[in-house]
């Protein structure tokens, strides 16, 4: 069974390649242009996966790692931040967030897929 | 499984004009050229930059762009662009199309095609002009406070004029910068301004020239104009400027380009300029010629002061004077004055002393006191002179021996002075032969009239007016001088045979007026004196006479007289008189040597009345000597109680100290100097005005804490200038932060698809299109490259780097960082070894950083080694030390080794120096990475490390990092 992975990403061009390296690994890809929807969509879908951009519009990144936790059951779903914010202190807040691991763009496609695994290996 | 519709932008065509798009969007140039130099590309930024458009550049020679002067850089560029090395921040000048020089910092890399091979560059060109520009003029005006501060310092500090215009001049050009500095006085006869102080004129310029004040041609310039109309003239062009005509070749050939004049005030009236010439155009601005304007206002400040001073050193020399002029008094005083010290040394006497005793004045000069007195008077006087030296003041009567033997008797009187911080006596001696002769007749005569006294009885005479009844009382008679009484009795009738009676000023008396014919004939009279002499003999007394008839009930009347001998009253009073009279010569002596000292003097009793006040002290009070004499001081000045003066003069009076205080009497609203020393009588006061000095004092005081005041308000100023200089910096940083955020997110999207598609994921691509999609997958790595570099600087700058301690396996990161130069050790036939000792593990720090420090030295290494190897060794270090302030720590030594070109031992120190190696190290070969360096230093110092080069030339380097096992928390 393919895994399921929420993305939740305001720019279509990021969006568009995050969902074709990911659907070309086998991973099924829903995704959402800001945080409300993307909340919404992770409570209906249960995804094995969120990748979540912190710069989004309205509620940012942070504010939907904090939601997203706050739901029961989406406690153990690993949420990896991939975001452009490369200042002091970003990886700490997104992991104060709750986020389960940390990506800095520009991806790199060689490695993309072997990092989101690193931080959410694959079920059995 | 369809995905999201893909965008259009798999089309290469597309992706590139979108990239051109990003590069469009650049604040700064981004230019792209060959390896001949020929321009590629050239975005919007770099047509509004230097004026010319793509159009008119693409395919030209970038060279126009350059300077003549400048040519030789863009050979060096290529030369580093071709060996594949990066030109980072490098600052220079380049040309635009209308001629502007502009100030630019110049970042370029290499472009490499899909093969690897370099066939261009990209260049980055930003506008640094304006804070070039700020920077410049921060500078200034730092410079401009710091000449300023060094001014007011002078200011204080001078102690004549000309020593303070030399300072200032000197100040002008050695702190701020000015080519030259001059003062220039006022000279109203020739009508010119001639220069008084003058620095930075090595060629005389400034004794070729005449400035004028009138309004002719070379009245006309910057100074001549400032003195003229009384205000600052400023001249920012002076080779274009026509006021400046009649010196402009001398000036030109002399660098100056700017001058700035300024009026200088004494007393509130123009006295003169002061000028200074800048090297450079335009260089007078607001703020320029405030702050100088302010120094010519201090000029004038210190001028007014120095008139002050001078006006002090006047009326200095007029009591030096006074002084002299009672010098002269004293000699030509009759009494003898002398002045020796506590050895009995004379310093000074009077002429008369000289003549007195008989010396000479050499003679004089090796005497003591002492030798003027002889037998017991020496005892006494020495007992004395011991008395005004520690006492005060004292007395003495005693002999004084001339050189002939002779001794007449002298009244002496001493006061205790201190001259030179010396204890001293003054003296004054008066001769009393006179005195004392007048006193030996004085007591004889009273002794005499005491004897008299005891044995007088009141003479009495009874007579009828009309009948022959007449009475002499024996005392009568015996005043008369009859011891036999009866005779007298017998005689008493032919009295007018024996005796002759006169008034007291000799005028003989006719009997008819004698007075018993007098009181016979009713006249009433009370104490007459009458001399009565025998005709006889020189028998004479004088007689007091009293008479008057008294009439009884029944009709007779009676005459009476009374008589007592007054003689030796009247002896002893002319005597009397004469000794007052005596007295108050000696006394009058005194009070004219007092009179002539400019001191005033006063002695007062132990009752506080005025015993003495010499004329100065007269004239200070504004009273008349006779109306104080006698009176009590603070009856007559009660607004002097309560004053310290009281509390001085009481305290001197109580406990007999001698007391010396300065103080104010507000009543007079002047100050006095005043010495209270102890006398017999009571105290004596010398006091003197000191108003004026302290007026002086206190106008120096003033100025003083006035300037102070003012060098606290500058280095405010520049305190505050600074400030905003570093908001400007950290407004850059941010900047920087935000823009390379930007520039990432369009990055995300180039890397990311070039890498899809060179994957084959999208589809199969043919040789060509593989190739020219590395092409532009390379670029965009290089840019990446490039934002972060400047991340990294603007996080440093701004104090934003945070270091991260988490457990991490240092053998793995050596690994993974070899792992990355691998290839390319390996294409340039390097061997590349990694040798960690056994006892090495986990460290706690910053991964990422201690990789990124490790990942570029490897990447120096091998970049500078042609042949041979590279290799990296770790091993521990028991006791890392990274600073004296610290403890040692346990840590690791991480040593990388490379074969090749090494580094020339002069330009080690400078190697891990931010920027110097761009700055300078063009003309060099193969020197270090200049910025990288910089980088990998501070941040092994953030990781409580070390790092050191040890090289040689042509051998090889070895870089040398040390970390310690834990990394400490950042110090504050």
């Amino acid at each position: 069974m393919s895994r399921h992975v929420l993305l939740i990403e305001d720019n279509a061009q990021n969006r568009y390649l995050a969902t074709f390296l990911l659907e070309h690994h086998g991973y099924s890809v829903t995704f959402a242009e800001d945080g409300p929807r993307g909340i919404a969509l992770a409570q209906a879908g249960a995804p094995d996966l969120i990748l979540l951009d912190i710069q989004l519009p309205g509620m940012d990144g942070h504010a939907v790692a904090r939601a997203l936790r706050g739901i029961p059951a989406l406690q153990a779903t690993p949420i990896i931040a991939v975001t452009s914010y490369a200042m002091v202190g970003d990886r700490e807040k997104a992991m104060a967030a709750g986020c389960t691991g940390y990506l800095e763009k520009p991806i790199n496609p060689d490695t993309f897929i072997a990092d989101i695994e690193r931080f959410a290996p694959p079920a059995r | 499984m369809p995905g999201p519709t893909p965008p259009d932008s798999t089309d290469p065509a597309v992706m590139a004009a979108r990239l051109a798009a990003i590069v469009d969007s650049s604040f700064d140039a981004i230019i792209s050229k060959d390896l001949d130099g020929l321009v590629r590309s050239w975005n919007q930024a770099a047509e509004a930059m230097f004026g010319y458009t793509a159009a008119e550049m693409v395919g030209t020679s970038i060279r126009r762009l350059i300077p003549p002067e400048r040519q030789g850089e863009e050979d060096e560029i290529l030369a580093r662009l071709r060996r594949g090395e990066r030109v980072g921040h490098f600052e220079t000048e380049r040309l635009t199309k209308d001629g502007r020089r502009l100030e630019v910092s110049i970042t370029a890399s290499p472009i490499r095609d899909g093969a690897g091979r370099i066939v261009g560059a990209s260049k980055i060109a930003r506008d640094i002009s304006a804070a070039k520009r700020r920077e410049r003029e921060v500078g200034r005006l730092s410079r401009l406070y710091a000449g300023l501060s060094q001014v007011n310092q002078a200011i204080v500090m001078s102690a004549t004029r000309d020593e303070l215009f030399g300072k200032v001049c000197r100040v002008l050009v050695e702190f701020s910068g000015f080519k030259m500095a001059w003062i220039g006085e006022h000279d109203p006869a020739r009508r010119q301004l001639l220069p008084v102080a003058l620095h930075g004129d090595q060629e005389d310029y400034l004794r070729n020239i005449t400035v004028y004040t009138d309004d002719r041609p070379e009245g006309r310039g910057p100074t001549g104009t400032a003195f003229r109309e009384d205000q600052p003239f400023i001249c920012n062009d002076l080779v274009n400027d026509s006021v400046a005509w009649p010196w402009r070749d001398r000036m030109q050939a002399r660098g100056l380009r700017a001058s700035a004049a300024f009026p200088i005030h004494c007393q509130g009236r123009p006295w003169g300029t002061l000028s200074v010439y800048a090297d450079e155009p335009f260089f007078f601005r607001d703020r320029e010629i405030a702050l100088l304007r302010e120094a010519a206002g201090d000029l004038s400040f210190a001028m007014d002061n120095f008139g002050r001073e001078e006006r002090r050193r006047q009326a200095e020399h007029k009591v030096r004077q006074e002084l002299d002029f009672s010098a002269a008094l004293i000699n030509s005083l009759p009494g003898v004055i002398y002045f020796y010290d506590e050895s009995g040394k004379f310093l000074r006497w009077n002429d008369n002393f000289e003549r007195v005793t008989g010396y000479t004045g050499a003679e004089l000069a090796t005497m003591h006191p002492l030798d003027f007195f002889g037998g017991e008077d020496r005892e006494r006087v020495a007992a004395r002179i011991g008395e005004v030296f520690t006492r005060g003041e004292s007395s003495v009567e005693a002999g004084f021996r001339a050189k002939d033997g002779r001794v007449t008797p002298y009244y002496f009187t001493g006061v205790r002075t201190f001259f030179e911080g010396r204890p001293c006596l003054i003296g004054v001696g008066l001769d009393i032969s006179e005195r004392r002769q007048a006193e030996a007749a004085l007591r004889e005569s009273q002794e005499r009239l005491a004897v008299i006294v005891e044995n007088l009885r009141e003479g009495l005479i009874v007579a009828d007016p009309a009948g022959d009844f007449l009475h002499w009382n024996p005392a009568a008679l015996r005043m008369l001088g009859f011891t036999d009484l009866a005779e007298g009795r017998r005689r008493q009738r032919e009295f007018d045979t024996i005796f002759t009676l006169h008034t007291l000023d000799g005028q003989p008396l006719p009997p008819a007026e004698w007075p018993l014919a007098r009181a016979r004939r009713g006249d009433t009279y009370d104490q007459v004196g009458l001399q009565v002499r025998r005709r006889d003999s020189d028998w004479a007394r004088v007689f007091s006479y009293s008479g008057s008839r008294v009439t009884h009930a029944d009709g007779r009347a009676l005459a009476f007289v009374t008589l007592r001998d007054i003689t030796e009253r009247v002896r002893g009073e002319q005597e009397r008189r004469r000794l007052l009279e005596a007295e108050r010569a000696a006394h009058r002596q005194v009070d004219q040597i007092l009179a002539s000292v400019t001191d005033a003097f006063v002695t007062l009793d132990r009752d506080w009345r005025y015993l003495y006040l010499n004329d100065r002290a007269a004239q200070i009070f504004g009273r008349r000597k006779e109306d104080l004499l006698g009176k009590h001081i603070w009856t007559e000045f009660p607004e002097g109680v309560g004053q310290p003066f009281q509390r001085a003069y009481e305290r001197a009076m109580r406990e007999r100290v001698e007391i010396r205080f300065e103080e104010y009497y507000p009543p007079y609203d002047k100050w006095f100097e005043n010495r209270i020393y102890p006398s017999a009588e009571g105290i004596s006061i010398v006091f003197q005005d000191i108003s004026e000095r302290k007026q002086a004092e206190r106008a120096l005081r003033e100025a003083h804490e006035q300037l102070e005041q003012k060098v606290a308000q500058r280095t405010e100023e520049l305190r505050e200038a600074l400030d905003r200089a570093e908001a400007a910096d950290r407004v850059k940083s941010a900047f920087l932060a935000t823009m390379s955020h930007e520039l990432r997110t369009p990055l995300n999207s180039i890397i990311g698809f070039t890498g899809i598609m060179l994957q084959g994921l999208a589809g199969p691509l043919n040789a060509e299109q593989t190739k020219q999609l590395g092409m532009v997958r390379g670029s965009a790595r290089h840019l990446l490259e490039l934002i972060n570099d400047v991340l990294d600087i603007s996080k440093i700058e701004a104090g934003q780097f945070e270091v991260h301690a988490e457990p991490f396996d240092l053998r793995a990161s050596l690994e993974r960082v070899a792992g990355l130069v691998r290839p390319m050790a390996e294409k340039k036939g390097l061997a590349l070894s990694v040798t960690v000792a056994p006892e090495i593990g986990t460290l706690v720090g910053d991964r990422r950083r201690t990789e990124q420090i490790l990942l570029n030295l490897l990447n120096n290494a091998v970049k500078f080694t042609d042949r041979g190897s590279v290799s990296v060794t770790a091993e521990p270090v028991p006791r890392l030390q990274a600073s004296p302030e610290v403890t040692p720590v346990p840590g690791v030594a991480v040593r990388i080794a490379d074969t090749g070109v090494g580094i020339r031992p002069e330009d080690l120190p400078k190697l891990f120096q931010p920027f110097r190696q761009v700055d300078s190290g063009l003309a060099r070969v193969h020197e270090g990475t200049g910025l990288g360096l910089a980088i990998c230093r501070r941040l092994s110092a953030m990781l409580g490390g070390t790092i050191s080069v040890a090289s040689e030339r042509s051998r090889g380097s070895v870089f040398t990092v040390t970390l310690p096992l834990q990394t400490p928390p950042p110090t504050a």
